[in-house]
């Protein structure tokens, strides 16, 4: 595996705290995020794996969409984050803050974590 | 069978809604497509893509109907049972409250059986009377015994 390639197991873990994430900069429609996330290493982000994602974040209530309409084509779905949806990602990131810290502490001083 | 075809049909085997399908179907047909990109490799096989979405019961018309009908059924049978068992007792000691309350045929009757209680109680007074030698006032009764050979 590439280095450079986040691992499948972080990558699934984290997926949704990123899509929250670059939610809470602004609405975006699918393919934008899925560009997005390709960027911040997520390579194997896709429709099939977005979509049911945000239809989840939508029954609970984290997520909004509207079908934006041009002149042509079928149309774009744009999801934007609702104020719990803000709650929670800051929920996450206080919960992924503290796993990363406790990887660390042990990790950096195995010692410490056994005793 | 077209991909939306076959995401259709894996979608309707999952319990989605009709209006789910089609928001999938419009976000399906709304992604654009890279180069090679083709639906299937955006989103996986339909079988595959249609796993990501929870699997609901669903609950149509007819099978609302259906089991409407068999509670009702099931009901309608409890209670026909509870009423025979419990009710059917008091309802067979009411059931004639006007008949006279059943007497041995007298001994010159032998076996013969008669219509109804009243009749054979005439019948008896009848026999009796007539035994005694005092005028008995079931004459129609009294003709009756002579034609059909009742002795006492």
């Amino acid at each position: 595996m590439d280095p450079e390639q986040l691992h499948p197991d972080v990558v699934r873990a984290a997926m949704p705290m990123a899509v929250l994430a670059l939610l809470a900069e602004g609405p975006a429609h699918g393919y934008l995020l899925v560009e997005r996330l390709r960027q911040l290493g997520f390579t194997r982000a896709q429709g099939g794996t977005l979509y049911p994602l945000l239809k989840r974040f939508e029954e609970a209530s984290l997520v909004t969409h509207e079908w934006l309409h041009d002149e042509t084509g079928p149309g774009r779905k744009q999801f934007a984050l609702t104020p719990a949806g803000r709650r929670e990602l800051t929920s996450q990131h206080v919960a992924w803050s503290r796993v990363t810290d406790l990887l660390n502490d042990l990790i950096t001083s195995p010692e410490k974590g056994t005793s | 069978m077209t991909y939306e075809q076959q995401l259709t049909f894996q979608l309707r085997l999952r319990g989605q809604s009709e209006n789910e399908i089609a928001e999938v179907l419009r976000e399906v047909r709304a992604h654009p497509l890279a180069g090679e990109e083709s639906m299937e490799s955006v989103f996986g096989t339909a079988v595959t893509y249609s796993e990501s979405f929870e699997k609901k019961k669903r609950r149509t018309l007819g099978s609302a109907i259906v089991t409407i009908a068999v509670l009702v059924a099931v009901v309608c049978f409890i209670a026909y049972v509870v009423v025979r068992l419990l009710g059917l007792g008091c309802l067979r000691r009411n059931r004639h409250p006007h008949r006279l309350p059943h007497r041995p045929p007298p001994p010159g009757l032998g076996t013969r059986r008669h219509r109804s209680d009243v009749a054979t109680i005439s019948i008896e007074n009848a026999v009796v009377a007539r035994k005694r030698r005092v005028p008995s006032h079931y004459c129609t009764v009294d003709a009756a015994i002579e034609t059909r050979g009742i002795t006492g």
